[in-house]
């Protein structure tokens, strides 16, 4: 089998182009608009229903008691992202963030809860 | 000459369905094998029936990472189909939209790495760059890269806006240039046909005979596709050409599998010109009736099945779910037989599951005991 090898162009080519890559920690891309990453929780426009916390198919988000009403806590180290609590959410509560780097050294930093916002 | 047993698997990380292969060789000559698989059952069809469709998607989408869309495409159609739901027609066609995103990111992720395996990589350095482009818009089509959640029972969870669909025929276009590139090298190229013309032979009877599917029976020139004979979503619509090759050879798969992504970029700009406007989702009944519902897709693999009881609750009684792969192993243990130990890698990555664990075997001499592993280095040099 003998031929010139066809990539010979693509491969020249390439060798001046611009990286294909970017050097993350110093530059980082923008999560498109709709993005599914972090919650944000207007916990002031819960009503405590449940559904997000029904419908989870993680089994992420529990309702907790907090300063009397009933609240949700959601578990990132449990969930999915796959947005189905906003999507059932009868009063919008939960939305979505384009915040994507949610490595952490706690475990407990992993939890949404009512207490950490206020 | 005696033979010698080698074992390929079972596990290895860039692997979604580990999967252990003893050959028998005699010198460099494949002539038996022996799969042993499921090495991961994860209890998913079981875990299933504890949840509703409302969560069931989700897991069921988990069944296989790289083609997510088609694994809620087809439980989702299956809870409609035993729910009675009737769909919206711009669901449809944002169905085929995710759905052939998927296909396509599927596609062109196996000719990369089918290009590394056969020491071309500038191949698969160039094929995953514009695969990419494509992952892109899945993320802003869908939300996320891979696990796109986008389907639901009773339609899809976001619409194209008029941006979006401006971009996606741009993308579209300039993939399309790409792949015509990338379809003459494949082709054309020295290198490419020297690694798999004539290699991992399954004959059109012997494909009929062992029920492949996808486009491993398509290389073998079984015209059988679900989006052909058992159209579902908007296909009917979309005058879907179907693509097969009569060699029967990896090169004739690996082709398939170029022609189908020019095929998925037309159907996705066709589904962008035919889509009407309208509502994209229904609240479908939260209960399943008693009864069965039944689906069929056209997964990037092969054919796709899920079958559904219900009991007239909010769980079902029972979820089957038949991948592509498992219904394609009978078929590449009789693509092995009668090559060389050197042609192992190209086999495998022609059906689509298993490339990666070549970087593992093990020769083991049967009479001594005598053990030692090859490397992929040794494994992708051909033999003389």
């Amino acid at each position: 089998m003998v031929g010139i090898p066809s990539m010979l162009k693509d491969v020249l080519s390439n060798a001046f182009r611009k990286p294909a890559t970017i050097k993350y920690p110093f530059e980082r891309l923008q999560p498109p608009a709709g993005f599914r990453g972090k919650h944000i929780v207007y916990w002031d426009k819960c009503i405590g229903c449940g559904v997000c916390a029904r419908d989870c198919p993680a089994f992420a988000i529990e309702l907790v008691e907090y300063k009397g009403r009933k609240l949700p806590i959601i578990d990132l180290s449990k969930c999915i992202f796959c947005y189905q609590c906003a999507d059932s959410c009868p009063r919008g509560v939960i939305d979505m963030s384009p915040v994507f780097e949610l490595a952490t050294w706690k475990k407990e930093e992993l939890l949404i809860k009512p207490e950490a916002e206020k | 000459m005696s033979s010698i047993d080698l074992v390929i698997g079972p596990q290895h990380p860039a692997l979604h369905e580990p999967e252990r292969f003893l050959f028998k060789v005699e010198g460099e000559t494949v002539i038996d094998v022996e799969p042993r698989i499921g090495y991961v059952h994860r209890g998913i069809e079981k875990a299933l029936e504890n949840r509703t469709f409302v969560q069931g998607v989700y897991l069921a989408e988990r069944v296989c990472g790289i083609c997510n869309v088609a694994h809620s495409l087809c439980y989702v159609q299956a809870m409609e189909d035993i729910c009675e739901v009737e769909l919206p027609e711009r669901a449809k066609y944002l169905r085929v939209i995710a759905h052939e995103l998927n296909r396509i990111h599927s596609h062109i992720l196996l000719l990369g790495v089918a290009g590394e395996l056969l020491g071309f990589m500038t191949l698969f350095m160039l094929m995953w760059r514009d695969r990419e482009d494509v992952m892109d818009l899945i993320e802003r089509l869908t939300g996320n890269r891979v696990n796109s959640a986008y389907n639901v029972v009773g339609g899809v969870r976001r619409d194209i806006d008029s941006k979006l669909a401006e971009d996606l025929r741009k993308v579209m276009d300039r993939l399309y240039e790409r792949m015509v590139r990338y379809k003459k090298v494949f082709a054309n190229d020295p290198t490419v046909r020297a690694r798999t013309v004539g290699v991992g032979l399954l004959s059109r009877a012997k494909a009929v005979d062992l029920c492949a599917v996808g486009p491993t029976t398509r290389g073998s020139g079984v015209k059988a596709d679900v989006r052909d004979y058992l159209p579902y979503a908007a296909y009917e619509d979309l005058d879907f050409k179907l693509v097969s090759y009569e060699e029967g050879d990896v090169w004739a798969r690996l082709m398939v599998r170029v022609d189908e992504t020019l095929e998925a970029i037309e159907l996705i700009k066709r589904s962008l010109d035919k889509m009407p406007s309208g509502p994209i989702c229904i609240k479908p009944p939260r209960v399943i009736p008693k009864g069965e519902g039944f689906s069929v897709v056209e997964a990037p693999r092969g054919d796709l099945n899920y079958h559904v009881y219900g009991k007239g609750a909010s769980t079902p009684d029972r979820v089957k779910i038949r991948t592509p792969t498992y219904a394609n192993i009978p078929a590449v243990c009789e693509m092995f037989k009668g090559g060389y130990i050197a042609d192992i890698p190209a086999t495998l990555v022609s059906i689509d599951p298993c490339f990666a664990c070549t970087d593992r075997v093990a020769i083991i001499n049967v009479e001594t005991g005598e053990r030692r592993s090859l490397t992929i280095e040794e494994l992708t040099r051909r033999g003389k």
